[in-house]
């Protein structure tokens, strides 16, 4: 048990499904050799089979109290990193026969491969964006599955890190974990996770995922911070809820669930006594939680509309940006990371800001990604 | 069981698989066994392997062998898989390990006890001629302590892997080692893992040496 929680909102509302997310954590964290195919932060389309293809079938996490045996999702459910064509379509290509840009080989499956297929049939089509990190469990079952004291959860903020020079790569985390975001580098033989940003976090900034979302959709912050956003948008006001909790493992991160519109009727009227997102569906991927959340957020609406104050509305509109993130609202760039105790990273001389997020374009020499992130 | 003492022979001469002194030796035959689910160190894994079939190899062949500076244990052992390069993460590289006790009561079984360590003179396929000196004080406890020490050969054919694997008989180290010497006697146990099979960890073929290993006598 750690002294805090360190914790994550996601407002689903607010997910335009850009994985601009994705691509700041790619760029920072998995850009070595054995790390192509891996992304610890992923945006996929629900319903749909999602990252690694059809990860809730694959078992892990709690049932009763009890270990449910997991299955260790392959390089193809993951989906391989594919090689493109760049050579031949940038220098080879000869007059009058141009190629296209295309991966090599015939992939059967990505990252987001199901993007914007959802569910339903016309007129009450639907979907919604979703997306995942490692959820730095309180009940861990990749912590719990290591036989090795590989897995460690920080005491001061309950960060779930994989300590590689204990992992001997055996991937019963990878099995154990529920939610599948355990990955395997074949060059270091051992398992790589999100690390919530860690390093960033211990200087007070936010991970890069949520600083760098153009729809301020995520919050960060301690769960025991009452002044701030987690604590009111999950104890106090009761609509951030977690993913699958049947799954045993508590997570910490949470996520305010689709506001879900009336469905059409035959006759192509809105029919407001029928949803478009089933319930069932909200259900089986929030617990029932859910439609108490949904209820909440619909309320504070309605009043908002009536012009009346609404705490919950004022917090999800996130007016002001850096009040998103609990106080670890530190200026990156205003910190020398080489100070800080992280080593410089291969891109030390990139300076034209190609990982500045849009909100952070530098003028300045880029002394290392996490400082633009 | 024996560690014979050979005469004129250098490492080199010790780890190889077709070294005449190795036919003269009368390998030990060990019946093996799957370690007990209950010993498992987590839930997860027992939870995995209490309805699995593991332990897939039920026999190992174990010969000794030292030239007074260096000693290898060459084990053979059926296996109709080559596992060592990894295509999918689940995938396994096959592996074998020679455990000693370090200091006399140190329950090999259990791979040590704190205070009362094992050595494990480790292979894995995937990790070839470089083996890895290993120490335990318990299950769950194992730590490589170098990747210098311990040198490998292998072959796989007809279904069959031959493995040896060879250290100084003493190594300048404070690390709770097994230090060998003509006529010092230890518990011994082998323990493999068969990679198609999923084995790793825990999850593995285990004999114990009923017997002690002997140092042989240099002369």
């Amino acid at each position: 048990m750690s002294k805090r929680q360190i914790s994550m909102v996601l407002d689903l509302n607010k997910c335009i499904g850009c994985n601009t997310c994705s691509i700041a954590c790619k760029t920072l964290w998995t850009r070595d050799e054995g790390m192509e195919y891996m992304w610890w932060n992923t945006v996929n389309t629900l319903p749909g089979k999602g990252t690694p293809k059809n990860w809730e079938e694959m078992g892990g996490g709690f049932r009763d109290g009890k270990a449910k045996p997991g299955h260790i999702p392959s390089r193809d459910e993951f989906g391989e990193a594919w090689a493109f064509n760049y050579t031949e379509v940038f220098e080879g290509g000869k007059k009058g026969k141009g190629s296209h840009l295309q991966p090599a080989g015939k992939p059967e499956w990505g990252p987001n491969w199901d993007e914007d297929q959802g569910g339903g049939s016309y007129p009450n089509g639907y979907s919604f964006y979703m997306p995942r990190i490692c959820n730095h469990c309180s009940n861990a079952a990749c912590l719990e599955a290591c036989p090795r004291n590989a897995i460690e959860k920080r005491s001061e903020d309950g960060i779930v890190t994989i300590n590689e020079d204990r992992c001997r790569g055996y991937r019963f985390c990878m099995s154990a974990c529920p939610y599948k975001k355990i990955y395997f580098n074949e060059q270091t033989k051992t398992a790589q996770k999100c690390i919530f940003c860690f390093p960033r976090i211990d200087q007070g900034v936010a991970p890069a995922c949520a600083r760098q979302c153009p729809g301020r959709l995520r919050f960060v912050g301690y769960r025991d911070d009452e002044e701030a956003p987690i604590w009111k948008l999950v104890e106090k006001w009761k609509v951030a809820i977690p993913l699958h909790p049947e799954y045993g493992t508590e997570p910490n991160v949470f996520y305010v669930p689709p506001l879900n519109p009336a469905a059409f009727d035959e006759n192509g009227n809105i029919d407001e006594s029928k949803p478009r997102i089933p319930d069932e569906y909200l259900i089986s991927v929030f617990g029932p939680q859910v439609l108490d959340s949904l209820k909440i957020l619909k309320a504070e609406m309605a009043k908002r509309k009536a012009g009346e104050p609404s705490e919950l509305m004022d917090i999800l509109i996130a007016y002001k940006w850096e009040d998103n993130f609990g106080g670890f609202d530190r200026d990156p760039q205003t910190i020398d990371w080489h100070m800080a105790g992280n080593e410089a990273h291969p891109i030390a001389d990139d300076s034209n800001g190609r990982f500045a997020g849009s909100d952070e374009v530098s003028p300045v020499k880029i002394i290392d990604p996490r400082a633009n992130a | 069981m024996k560690a014979q003492y050979i005469k004129n022979v250098d490492l080199k001469q010790l780890r190889d698989l077709k070294s005449d002194f190795w036919k003269k030796i009368q390998p030990n035959i060990l019946p093996m066994n799957p370690t007990p689910v209950a010993m498992q160190p987590t839930q997860a894994i027992r939870s995995e392997w209490e309805s699995k079939p593991y332990g897939l190899v039920k026999e190992v062949s174990l010969s000794a062998a030292h030239n007074g500076r260096f000693v290898a244990f060459r084990l053979e052992w059926t296996d109709p898989n080559q596992d060592e390069n990894r295509h999918d993460n689940s995938i396994f590289s096959d592996g074998a390990a020679v455990m000693l006790a370090s200091v006399p009561g140190a329950p090999v079984t259990l791979m040590g006890a704190p205070g009362m360590p094992v050595n494990i003179l480790y292979w894995r396929a995937d990790e070839g001629e470089q083996g890895r000196n290993i120490v335990a004080e318990g299950i769950g406890t194992s730590r490589t302590v170098d990747q210098e020490m311990v040198v490998c050969t292998e072959q796989w054919a007809n279904n069959t892997w031959q493995v040896i694997i060879a250290r100084p008989l003493k190594i300048d180290t404070k690390e709770g080692i097994a230090q060998l010497s003509s006529g010092k006697e230890m518990a011994y146990g082998v323990v493999i893992w068969n990679g198609a099979g999923g084995e790793r960890a825990g999850i593995k073929s285990y004999a114990a040496g009923g017997d002690q290993l002997v140092i042989g006598e240099a002369g």
